[in-house]
């Protein structure tokens, strides 16, 4: 298993849940991971809005 | 070199030119003054000083570049269409042409004023007072005589009548020869000072004109090529000279707050790249210290015109009639390329040196661009960092698509840890940390140079996006109202409630029908037509289907997944209904299951499409997961953005399986895009 797939599955045992791959598609497999990571450790799920959020205003994705 | 180092050697090179122009200019007029052939002598000393010239040339190129130009180099640099020689060439000629005319104007002149006054004198008697004649002569010669050559001569054939009255003979041959060295005098005087504006001001202008031009053209385009290499920096800055003497274009262009980051600050590779007029100085300054994306302003320039008096105005776009131009809609651009030649159109930092400039020698190397067979067009730069994303992402595009690609700059790429892929209007494109083998990094940097195409194609010909303008934007109305009816969201009420209870009973019954069949060859055979009849080539779609592993490919090679093939079946139905939630879902399985498996295909765009022009009404985030927000959507046009991006993305994969889904559910909007790119 990938650890990018590693990072998905322990993602979905944590949340139920798949994290928003549509929004997680646009960073890169290293980035993705640390998100991951970041929101197991919080405890705190993923979602578009917040995606969308971390992005500079005024671009599009 | 740093900025600072350029103008030591433009005033280096000016003075040395006043000074071989100067020495030209006196062994010109003592080859002259000794009688030489003024013909003769003007082609030899131009002759000698274009040579001079020459070669303090290639000293300051050399000074300037530290490179290693011969003379022989320099001569060979274009000056417009023609190169220095000709063109040097060429301006001599006509400067000598002028020269020559001056030489006998002038002797032809001396003569005739010495011959009317002559005739003046004989006319009204040698015997009478002298000192009288001039006030007794008719109106129209004292008009005459007031030329000073006229009245200089006429005095002098008094004097030479005084003097040949002097009855001593040694007094009398000494004031001759006087009034023969006053005579003479005063025409070579007259004749220096001829010249000194024909031959000498004209040559040292011209030759001035050409080294402070090219040298700062060449200076520019080695900066340009030096900070657009360098990947730590994002903005510069244009500067005036503190020599700049007059308002000019060059005020607009350091003083425009056009992104937001302070006068004269642009992305880089959007920065007017300087000289912009003869012996302009302007310079590019690297500023490490800004960074982030700016906000374009499109009517910066409008309003920084605006804001300066009307008489600077008109210095600024260089006439009343620019002006008026400018004021009334006419793009920048457009105004400052009229009438002049290519090679000295306005160009951006990110604009190569032209083919027969000076080329800039980087001390990093750039990667070379692979080769490229002879017989195929280029339509990007390999050798740039968007041309190589191009090179893994674009290489099956149709022509439609390469050639905006090719007409469209390339996009400064950025590599921002952290932070996800995005495409910044006019400044950049991010690729965060998307590696170009990738599929997924493929995919998303064919959407984010979509976004790209359509904020410079709208910048031609519109305000906003294109895919803003009116003809986009109803295409994307009429398919979405399409696409919501045939899945049954257009609203609910009855009318939708029966489609898609009508859909629902399709599919099951299409399942059935499967589930009935004798066996794998017969099911796969139904399947197989069932593309087929839609004009799909059915192993080019199970091709793309298996690479997204949204189908397994045991499906049809071995005893068969029935839930595959049930899927399968599902979205060949599908698209005979026009009904992409039904698509979608045989994509993703009854509840989902597939959906980590199409993270990485192209059905993430094509449900996003979806979803974007139905405003999540249809598959998109809402209904399929894949997709942008509705709070993302709500924006003023970034549907339609979304939209087109992803419709170059589909069709830039160069598959004809995407090709035509994305036509089929989108027709009147990739016929639209389709148009204005074409």
């Amino acid at each position: 298993m990938s650890s990018l797939q590693s990072a998905f599955a322990s993602y979905q045992a944590a949340f139920g849940e798949d994290p928003p791959l549509y929004q997680l598609r646009f960073y890169g497999d290293e980035d993705i991971i640390d998100l991951i990571d970041e929101s197991i450790k919080k405890n705190e799920k993923l979602t578009a809005e917040a995606l969308e959020h971390r992005l500079p205003p005024d671009v599009l994705y | 070199m740093i900025p600072e180092q350029n103008n030591p050697v433009l005033d280096s090179v000016q003075e040395r030119i006043r000074n071989i122009a100067q020495m030209s200019f006196d062994m010109l007029m003592k080859r002259i003054a000794s009688g030489e052939d003024p013909r003769t002598a003007i082609n030899l000393i131009t002759s000698q000083f274009v040579g001079d010239f020459s070669e303090e040339l290639t000293a300051a190129f050399n000074e300037m570049l530290m490179g290693g130009f011969s003379v022989n180099d320099i001569r060979a640099l274009p000056i417009g269409k023609v190169d220095l020689s000709r063109h040097l060439y060429r301006q001599t000629s006509m400067t000598n042409a002028v020269v020559l005319q001056a030489v006998k104007d002038h002797v032809k002149g001396f003569t005739q004023a010495r011959d009317l006054a002559m005739k003046i004198y004989e006319g009204y008697g040698a015997s009478a007072d002298l000192l009288k004649i001039k006030a007794e002569v008719p109106k129209y010669l004292r008009y005459a005589m007031q030329d000073p050559a006229i009245s200089q001569g006429f005095m002098q054939i008094v004097a030479r009548i005084k003097a040949n009255n002097l009855k001593t003979p040694a007094l009398k041959a000494s004031y001759l020869q006087a009034i023969d060295a006053i005579e003479n005098g005063a025409g070579q005087a007259k004749l220096e000072k001829q010249l000194k504006v024909a031959w000498y001001e004209r040559n040292r202008f011209l030759a001035n004109r050409i080294a402070q031009t090219e040298l700062h053209r060449a200076y520019s385009n080695q900066v340009a090529a030096e900070l657009m290499a360098d990947n730590q920096l994002s903005w510069v800055q244009i500067v005036m000279s503190r020599t700049h003497p007059k308002t000019d274009i060059c005020d607009l262009h350091s003083k425009l707050n056009k992104y937001g980051k302070g006068e004269g600050c642009y992305p880089k590779a959007f920065a007017p790249k300087p000289p912009y007029h003869p012996f302009c100085r302007c310079k590019i300054i690297p500023r490490y210290d800004l960074d982030g994306d700016g906000r374009l302003n499109e009517r910066a320039e409008q309003e920084f015109v605006r804001s300066q008096s009307e008489y600077d105005q008109r210095l600024i776009l260089g006439s009343q009639r620019k002006l008026h131009d400018f004021l009334t809609g006419t793009p920048l651009k457009t105004i400052l390329s009229k009438g002049v030649p290519e090679e000295y159109q306005l160009k951006l930092l990110s604009d190569p040196a032209g083919d027969n400039e000076i080329q800039p020698v980087l001390s990093k190397q750039v990667t070379p661009p692979p080769p490229v067979a002879t017989n195929q067009t280029r339509y990007w730069d390999s050798s740039t960092e968007a041309g190589t994303w191009h090179d893994t992402s674009f290489q099956n595009a149709p022509e439609w698509i390469k050639r905006a690609i090719s007409k469209y700059k390339d996009a400064p790429v950025a590599y921002k840890k952290g932070e996800g892929a995005y495409c910044s209007r006019h400044t950049l494109i991010n690729m965060g940390r998307h590696l170009k083998d990738n599929l997924r990094g493929q995919s998303v940097w064919r959407h984010e140079f979509g976004h790209w195409i359509d904020g410079w194609l709208g910048h031609e010909n519109w305000s906003e996006y294109a895919s803003s303008m009116p003809d986009i934007k109803m295409a994307i109305e009429q398919d979405a109202k399409l696409l919501t009816t045939a899945s049954g969201f257009a609203r609910l009420d009855a009318k939708n409630n029966a489609r898609l209870s009508a859909l629902a009973q399709i599919y099951e019954s299409e399942k059935n029908k499967l589930i009935e069949m004798a066996g794998l060859e017969e099911r796969v055979a139904y399947i197989r037509s069932k593309w087929e009849t839609q004009g799909f080539d059915f192993d080019e779609a199970m091709k793309q289907l298996s690479i997204h592993d949204s189908i397994q490919e045991a499906a049809i090679t071995e005893s068969g997944y029935i839930s595959d093939l049930v899927r399968l079946n599902q979205m060949a139905t599908a698209i005979s209904e026009l009904d992409a939630q039904g698509f979608m879902d045989a994509v993703l399985g009854a509840n989902h299951e597939y959906r980590k498996n199409s993270f990485g295909a192209a059905f993430p765009e094509f449900s996003d499409m979806i979803g974007c022009a139905t405003k999540n009404k249809v598959s998109g985030y809402n209904k399929s997961g894949f997709g942008h927000s509705n709070s993302y959507l709500k924006r003023q046009g970034f549907k339609e953005t979304e939209v087109f991006a992803n419709v170059i993305a589909l069709q830039g994969l160069g598959s004809t399986f995407w090709n035509q889904l994305s036509e089929i559910f989108m027709k009147n909007t990739v016929s639209a895009i389709k148009a204005k790119l074409l």
